[in-house]
């Protein structure tokens, strides 16, 4: 592989990471300086398409979908409006009735182990993905990055878009999950190899998954710092329900 | 909830902003990529029942909804979109990129005809490689690559001195 093939793949597939294409930037510093210019003109081209999501599209649509059967027969408004109301009171009462919540934290170790990759630092962007991940989470991280956030993504949890991050920890990576509009305290159920941590913030949930003799208290204190949410859970449902019948 | 509903949702949640950007690129309208994904994860939703391999759902939403765009577009013959006033001004992200080359570059990338944005739509936002992008749009690697190659090239060209020299093309490779 010479200096041009390499330019050519910097072009095509900035992110290609094959052995063959490492070695050769890794000798070459005219190609290391160039893959550098490459990959931060990639990070303006991914925030130029980073257009903003309509706020609540993924809640309408699910919403639209409860309310069409797989035939595709859609019922009237009036009848998908009165609908909704028995739905949310018969939801009401089946959860007090119940009084308990599945355990958020076997979901959050089934999510970890079902995409392990996620735990290699990977990801030069973090920061400004962390950025964009908040936002269409309905929160922010106010002040600095943490420069210790190696991955940052969209995931869901319990149906609700969350934060789904990995910080380098003591003890090696720890994944974050952050869970708008979730009250998940006191639910634990993985007490194996690693620690787990599951607390409020400030209103939302934040989970922590770290190995044995980390310190969560102090990763979790950064979050905390860090984070608010820009809209309760209250006014994002009010707005899809808003969207859904504007 | 049914766990085909559950299904959905989790689909719905972990999908919908990507649809949504990858709608934008490919129509360069807001309101009609917001149709678009609508009417794409409604569809899916009416065939959940086919959609059991999680790894081909992606492709599987990726394939209807360019299929529902084209149906559109050929419905009702929309006119090519004026660049200038489809920009959509995006505040939230003003500390992420100056505001002005954000733009600029946007203007860049709705000024490429369809056939380079999409490539770079799907690398992009969904990280796709040449092979999936291969596959998704039913095109050789190479086709690909030199779209992708041209791609940037009409947008970079703007923004970085010399990033894209056309020998890079010429000489045989992309």
């Amino acid at each position: 592989m010479n200096c041009l093939d390499v330019r050519r793949i910097c072009l095509t597939e900035p992110t290609n990471r094959s052995p063959r294409l490492l070695m050769h930037i890794y000798s070459c510093k005219c190609c290391q300086q160039y893959r550098r210019r490459i990959l931060e003109a990639e990070e303006k081209l991914k925030t130029a398409m980073d257009v903003t999501v309509p706020e609540g599209l993924d809640r309408k649509i699910a919403f639209e979908g409860s309310f069409e059967k797989p035939s595709a027969h859609s019922w009237p408004r009036w009848q998908a409006m009165a609908a909704t109301v028995m739905v949310s009171v018969a939801l009401g009462v089946i959860l007090h009735a119940v009084g308990s919540k599945p355990n958020v934290v076997p979901e959050l170790a089934r999510h970890m182990m079902e995409d392990p990759l996620h735990m290699l630092p990977t990801q030069t962007d973090a920061a400004q993905r962390l950025a964009m991940v908040m936002r269409d989470i309905g929160g922010q991280w106010q002040g600095e990055y943490p420069e210790n956030l190696t991955h940052a993504r969209l995931c869901p949890v319990r149906g609700r878009a969350s934060a789904h991050l990995v910080v380098q920890g003591e003890r090696g990576p720890v994944t974050v999950f952050l869970i708008p509009g979730t009250d998940a305290r006191n639910e634990n159920g993985l007490k194996q190899a690693q620690l787990v941590a599951v607390s409020d913030l400030h209103g939302g949930s934040i989970a922590l998954f770290g190995y044995e003799g980390e310190n969560l208290a102090v990763i979790e204190a950064q979050f905390q710092q860090h984070v608010s949410w820009k809209q309760s859970l209250a006014a994002r449902q009010e707005a899809i329900q808003l969207a859904r019948y504007r | 909830m049914s766990s085909k509903q559950k299904r959905f949702e989790l689909m719905v949640g972990a999908l919908t902003d990507d649809l949504y950007r990858y709608a934008y690129w490919l129509c360069r309208d807001p309101h009609l990529a917001e149709d678009l994904v609508q009417e794409t994860l409604l569809r899916a939703w009416r065939f959940m029942h086919q959609l059991r391999d999680s790894k081909a759902v992606k492709a599987w939403l990726i394939t209807t909804l360019r299929r529902e765009h084209a149906r559109i577009y050929e419905r009702k013959r929309l006119d090519i979109a004026d660049v200038d006033e489809e920009i959509v001004e995006d505040p939230q992200s003003q500390d992420v990129l100056m505001e002005v080359d954000r733009n600029k570059m946007r203007q860049q990338i709705m000024a490429l005809e369809i056939e380079y944005r999409e490539p770079l739509a799907l690398q992009v936002i969904f990280g796709y490689s040449v092979k999936e992008i291969s596959a998704a749009l039913e095109l050789s690697p190479s086709a690909v690559m030199t779209r992708l190659f041209r791609a940037r090239k009409r947008v970079l060209d703007q923004f970085g001195e010399g990033l894209v020299p056309d020998e890079l093309l010429q000489e045989g490779g992309a």
